[in-house]
């Protein structure tokens, strides 16, 4: 999915997202939670971009190099990927899987536990079989954690109380990724037209024109502004991404510019 | 306007295709999106045919229209033709007779009616000669029929500014080779050793050329026709030509010449009855024939005929009795009355009952049958020549053939279309593409 020099790049990442990433505790100096331990786990050879708190400066007085002290996370600390693989993404499932597999690489070099989908997956390989194995069907949404750092990815087709409740029941740390394709943001559709919905089988007949083209971009400017701000009263971080982007612009631009990732 | 192959007219039909796709591409087509959940906030407006009111649309399947029917009227291959005066028609008739056959002078009938086509006039080419008229089978401007067909037609048209030509070869040393279109002159080439006539009949008027005359050149106004004339062959109203007698050289024993029968059946004789196991022998030697004194098998028979068996003889269906004995004598009878006697083939130069009066004869039931238009205005032209020997037969066509000349009236000239519609569908084709391509909506 992603070349060695690719993976080179995501080591410069981090998760941004979640209250324990966002509070510095790398070094011991600060605990993400109340009660929460960490042990050093050993050192890595410095690179460009990593935070210069955690440089073991001693290592250096002895050996003359940079080294960074890396810390075991704790049992508790846990991330949950969700993927949306619902019909609706069939078309977006490509870029979904990567962002997905980007944040599981980020993730993992600071979360003890990572599941995709609710499958706990160890190792890289485990991770990408169980992101593989993912198919867009039916209408069944991702279920959200009780809890933990979550990375919902999803074309977020809904604006219903069934969506809403479970997100202001979380607790956890959340985070939206919304991957669209164009023809959703602008829609190429003309003339007399039976729209069927992917997922439901619903369908809506239209005779579309350069009218019922403005009226659907007017709805998708107000969709898009309710998921705002429902993500911003939670603090919840929200990213749009358009299926077509390089996932290069995706992963190093809009998810950190959105607090996802840094 | 006129179509050469207007079966392909049928290809309009697809008009109606092109309208039924237009409305079928009308109908809303599905389409899968994943979700309609905005575009159910959409407000549906009531425009289920808006797409085909609409201007651009209308525009495309006018185009498209307009392209399929070109398309269609540049298969059945059409044209116009010049407005003028009524013109002139060539009826021009082949001869097929085993002359006709020899020296090469089907494959020039053949060429010389090539050419006549592509002179653009209209004509219509009633052809014995097999080459001649496969030839001419798909000819635009050309009706080749047979010669059932010529009997019809001649009973049957009656157009203003006909004008037929019955060309043949009456004897071995006559032909009809060559017949041409330049202009207002038509220019009959005929190839004969001999005496040979060209005769013309406009309405009521006959003009007779025998090149034999050497006439150079008649001249002569349609309103006052030369009569024809045969020095020894006259016309009546009723049973068209009557054999006068001759001379005392009519004796045939000779090969067959089928294309005779033809014509006789052709000028409307209708011959009927053909009895076998009868020669008939004519000899005519002193005194006139009266045709009351002339039966032919179960008929009496004159002094001047002899009857005996023949083993081959031909029956042909008409009104008017008719005994062929081929390749002894021709004999038609009508009643009693001889209506036409012709001995085929010839027994030596000179001898021969064709060389001195067949041919007018011929000729003479040639008008008779080819009589029935008429030519409106205009002064005629007829003039022939000739000059070639007997002994130059077996050496080819002759160098300088006989001529009929005649100059006509201006006639319509034939402006092929084809070529412009098919330009105007591609036109058309293009627009309308052009027109789905920028049509937005």
């Amino acid at each position: 999915m992603f070349d060695d020099a690719f993976l080179r790049r995501l080591e410069l990442l981090r998760v941004a997202f979640a209250r324990r990433a966002r509070e510095p505790r790398e070094g011991g100096l600060t605990m993400a939670r109340p009660g929460e331990a960490v042990d050093f786990a050993g050192h890595r050879t410095y690179a460009h971009g990593d935070d210069p708190r955690r440089i073991d400066w001693h290592a250096y007085a002895r050996l003359g190099e940079l080294f960074l002290k890396q810390f075991d996370r704790p049992a508790a600390e846990r991330l949950s990927i969700r993927v949306d693989a619902s019909a609706s993404m069939a078309s977006k499932l490509d870029m979904a899987r990567r962002i997905a597999a980007a944040v599981y690489f980020v993730g993992s070099a600071g979360y003890a536990r990572i599941d995709v989908n609710g499958r706990e997956v160890a190792g890289a390989p485990e991770a990408l079989d169980a992101l593989k194995a993912l198919t867009a069907s039916g209408a069944a949404r991702p279920e959200l954690p009780a809890g933990g750092s979550v990375v919902l990815i999803s074309d977020f087709w809904w604006d219903d109380e069934a969506f809403f409740e479970p997100v202001r029941a979380f607790r956890g740390d959340l985070a939206w990724v919304r991957v669209l394709s164009e023809d959703e943001i602008d829609p190429d559709l003309h003339g007399p037209l039976t729209l069927v919905d992917a997922e439901t089988g619903e369908s809506k007949r239209l005779f579309i024109s350069e009218r019922e083209r403005g009226d659907y971009r007017d709805a998708f400017r107000a969709h898009d502004e309710l998921l705002r701000s429902a993500a911003l009263a939670k603090g919840i971080p929200f990213a749009n991404v358009v299926a077509e982007q390089s996932i290069d612009e995706v992963l190093f631009h809009d998810l950190r510019a959105a607090g996802v990732l840094a | 306007m006129t179509f050469a192959n207007p079966a392909m007219l049928w290809a309009l039909f697809a008009l109606v295709a092109v309208v039924i796709l237009s409305f079928w591409r009308l109908r809303p087509r599905a389409v899968t999106v994943p979700s309609v959940l905005l575009w159910k906030r959409v407000p549906e407006r009531p425009a289920p045919l808006k797409h085909a009111h609409t201007p651009k649309a209308s525009l495309e399947l006018m185009l498209q229209m307009l392209a399929v029917a070109a398309l269609a009227m540049a298969m059945a291959d059409p044209a116009i033709y010049t407005k003028g005066r009524p013109a002139a028609q060539y009826f021009v008739w082949f001869d097929r007779g085993l002359q006709m056959r020899e020296i090469g002078r089907a494959a020039r009938a053949h060429e010389a009616m090539r050419r006549l086509g592509e002179t653009g006039i209209y004509c219509e080419v009633y052809s014995t000669l097999e080459a001649a008229r496969s030839a001419y089978r798909h000819h635009p401007s050309a009706i080749v029929k047979g010669l059932a067909a010529i009997t019809d037609a001649g009973r049957e048209k009656a157009e203003p500014g006909e004008l037929w030509f019955i060309v043949g070869d009456a004897c071995p040393n006559h032909g009809i080779i060559d017949v041409a279109v330049a202009g207002r002159r038509v220019t009959v080439t005929i190839f004969s050793n001999d005496d040979a006539t060209v005769a013309v009949r406009c309405g009521e008027q006959r003009a007779d050329v025998r090149v034999a005359d050497k006439v150079a050149c008649v001249t002569f106004d349609v309103a006052g026709a030369i009569a024809l004339e045969p020095d020894t062959f006259s016309l009546d109203d009723e049973v068209n030509l009557r054999w006068v007698e001759r001379s005392n050289s009519i004796v045939g024993l000779n090969d067959g010449n089928p294309h005779l029968i033809d014509a006789i059946v052709a000028m409307g004789l209708k011959p009927v009855v053909g009895v076998g196991d009868v020669e008939v022998v004519l000899v005519t030697s002193g005194a006139a024939w009266t045709p009351a004194e002339l039966k032919v098998a179960e008929h009496e028979v004159t002094r001047d005929v002899t009857v005996g068996p023949v083993p081959e003889a031909r029956e042909v269906q008409g009104d008017v009795p008719l005994i062929y004995a081929d390749g002894k004598l021709v004999v038609a009878l009508n009643g009693s009355q001889i209506v036409c006697g012709l001995a085929l083939g010839r027994v030596g130069r000179g001898a021969s009952w064709v060389d001195q009066a067949g041919f007018p004869i011929f000729w003479a039931q040639a008008i008779r049958f080819a009589g029935r238009g008429r030519i409106e205005e205009g002064r005629w032209e007829v003039s022939g020549l000739l000059s070639r020997d007997v002994s130059d037969l077996a050496q080819g066509p002759p160098s300088a053939p006989a001529q009929l000349n005649l100059d006509t009236s201006p006639r319509k000239r034939k402006l092929p279309l084809q070529a412009p519609m098919l330009v105007a569908a591609g036109v058309f084709m293009i627009a309308a593409w052009a027109a789905a391509a920028r049509r937005r909506f």
